[in-house]
């Protein structure tokens, strides 16, 4: 069953973060991914930190981003702008931070994380 | 060598769902049946629930042998079995019924379990079983990590009403509570301990939830589970049944724990000063047998209920908004909703639909809730006391099935002509997100 019929934007994030799942539930839901460690810049910690991503609109609109609760700054603050959002039964930050969306160039999932991984160079 | 491990083990599943299956393996006449049930976790400290979330029968093209000594079936449908279990990321029960013969291990039961599960339980994410269902009750024995454990166990069936089967320590007039002698000639003998028994979790605690719970404890509930991340604040005075002059600054769970106690001191408070869906509120969430749910917001109300529709729990919705023009009120509409794993959920309807969600969401971005300039919404204590006195009605009916009749599990409230009237559920909808989720459990 490995690789059979996987969904492309999870084949993409696989090559550029170490095993990226996909954990859609049933019944015709948007595609979800986890991340399960994901290096996180700075000051933030624990890292490598687990991200969670859905793709609703994608790729018109940029897929929405959430990381592992437990991610906290160096005087244990979480990012600016938060709410806890419950998300495939647990608990999620969810943070605002704005970036261009669709990019200059084609879009790819990999360049929407990697955009909203900027976010954990600020320090608060 | 049976070791110690979570205290009770229940297995949760639709009444519905719970009918079907016993229509299988209790057929009149004919051979014995058995199935194999696919669960999926949700723990707490002290029990393991296991969600049924489907199953499939043992098939007539895998057996292998039916006799006295009971049923056999092929290792290959064994491994179906595990695949399965494994894709679905959870558990087996094995099932089977003993009809009027009564709820035991027979050898060939004890041996067909202990060969078949251990193994099971090394290479699954979830507890595993076997249960044998008789007439009175059900012997369940259950592994995890390949270690058998000891537990209490029992089978909780949830549609309209919450039937534990078998039930235990519940005998008519026993512990009876002379302060619900009235209630127990309404509602039935039996209800006084099956509250007293019953964990209710309230989650928002100012205008429908203070009511809730005050109702609550006149009624009987042994255990509530107050869940609320705010202060008391003067404006909150106005609606909040059990708030005082002196209030101002004390926590809400606080305040409602004293009103609990001076009530009945015997009534255990859990006390949960965070807001849904923060890690700890959903953790005590867990613990109930019911929610009722009291919040100001459709986002919070729409994570209550994917978090019950998740954990098989039933919830109880209340909620009112209130419009005014030019100083007058225009309109009060609210609604009592109930949502069992047999019914549509609040994602199936118009209230919590994507626009309504997306317009919350646009309004209330990330960090708005705790900004000081947060919109405050109109409330009246008592249009709120309506609402909350027929969610204790459901909330009553669900634990003793008191009312005997089919209830809508809908209701719509007009606070400006003054009535609450029962209405058609919506149906269920294709790529509901919540439903799509029903006993999922725990994340996997």
């Amino acid at each position: 069953m490995d690789g059979v019929d996987e969904h492309p934007i999870v084949v993409e994030l696989r090559q550029s973060f170490r095993e990226a799942r996909d954990v859609t539930p049933e019944g015709g839901q948007p595609l979800y991914v986890l991340l399960p460690a994901v290096d996180l810049a700075g000051p933030w910690h624990p890292s490598p930190a687990r991200i969670l991503l859905r793709f609703p609109g994608w790729p018109d609109q940029r897929p929405d981003f959430f990381i592992d609760h437990a991610v906290v700054n160096a005087v244990g603050e979480p990012p600016r702008s938060n709410s806890d959002q419950l998300v495939l039964g647990e608990t999620w930050r969810q943070f605002s931070y704005g970036f261009a969306w669709p990019p200059a160039s084609a879009p790819t999932a990999t360049k929407a994380v990697l955009a909203w991984l900027a976010r954990f160079r600020e320090a608060f | 060598m049976a070791s110690a491990g979570p205290a009770r083990v229940e297995l949760r599943i639709g009444v519905g769902d719970f009918r079907l299956l016993r229509s299988v393996l209790e057929p009149s006449g004919g051979r014995e049946r058995a199935a194999f049930l696919f669960v999926r976790p949700s723990m707490t400290a002290d029990c393991v629930r296991l969600l049924v979330t489907g199953w499939w029968e043992v098939p007539d093209a895998a057996l292998i042998g039916h006799d006295d000594r009971g049923l056999r079936w092929s290792a290959d449908f064994n491994v179906q079995v595990l695949g399965e279990a494994i894709s679905r990321r959870g558990g087996v029960v094995l099932i089977h019924s003993h009809g009027a013969l009564g709820a035991y291990f027979s050898v060939t039961d004890s041996k067909v379990a202990a060969s078949l599960m251990p193994p099971f339980s090394r290479l699954l994410a979830s507890a595993v079983g076997s249960v044998v269902l008789g007439e009175k009750g059900a012997a369940a024995r259950f592994w995890v990590g390949g270690e058998e454990f000891v537990q209490r166990f029992g089978i909780a069936m949830i549609g309209e009403t919450i039937h534990t089967w078998p039930t235990v320590g519940l005998a008519e007039h026993s512990l009876e509570r002379r302060r619900l002698a009235r209630q127990n000639l309404a509602i039935g003998g039996t209800s006084d301990a099956a509250l007293r028994a019953a964990n209710v979790a309230i989650v928002g605690l100012c205008g429908g939830g203070s009511h809730v719970t005050q109702q609550l404890t006149h009624a009987g509930v042994g255990n509530l589970i107050l869940i609320d991340d705010q202060p008391v604040e003067d404006v909150n005075r106005g609606r909040m049944v059990g708030s005082r002059h002196d209030d101002d600054g004390r926590p809400k769970v606080d305040v409602l724990e004293r009103l609990v106690l001076a009530i009945d001191p015997s009534v255990v408070v859990v006390k949960v000063p965070a807001r849904v869906p923060a890690p700890s509120s959903l953790e005590a969430i867990k613990h109930a047998d019911v929610v009722v749910a009291c919040v100001d917001s459709f986002v919070a109300r729409e994570q209550i209920n994917s978090f019950c529709r998740r954990h098989l729990i039933p919830l109880v919705d209340i909620g009112l908004t209130i419009e005014s023009k030019n100083g007058q009120l225009a309109s009060a509409k609210g609604q009592v909703v109930v949502v069992t794993p047999d019914s549509s959920c609040l994602r199936c309807s118009p209230l919590l639909s994507d626009a309504v969600l997306d317009a919350e969401r646009a309004g209330r971005p990330p960090g708005y809730d705790s900004a000081l300039d947060a919109q405050a919404d109109p409330q009246v204590v008592s249009m709120n006391g309506v609402l909350a006195s027929e969610a204790v009605n459901c909330v009553l009916h669900l634990l003793t099935g008191y009312a005997g009749t089919t209830r809508t599990g809908w209701w719509a409230y007009d606070g400006q002509v003054g009535s609450l009237v029962p209405c058609a559920r919506p149906p269920r909808r294709l790529r509901c997100d919540a439903c799509a989720e029903q006993g999922h459990g725990d994340p996997g």
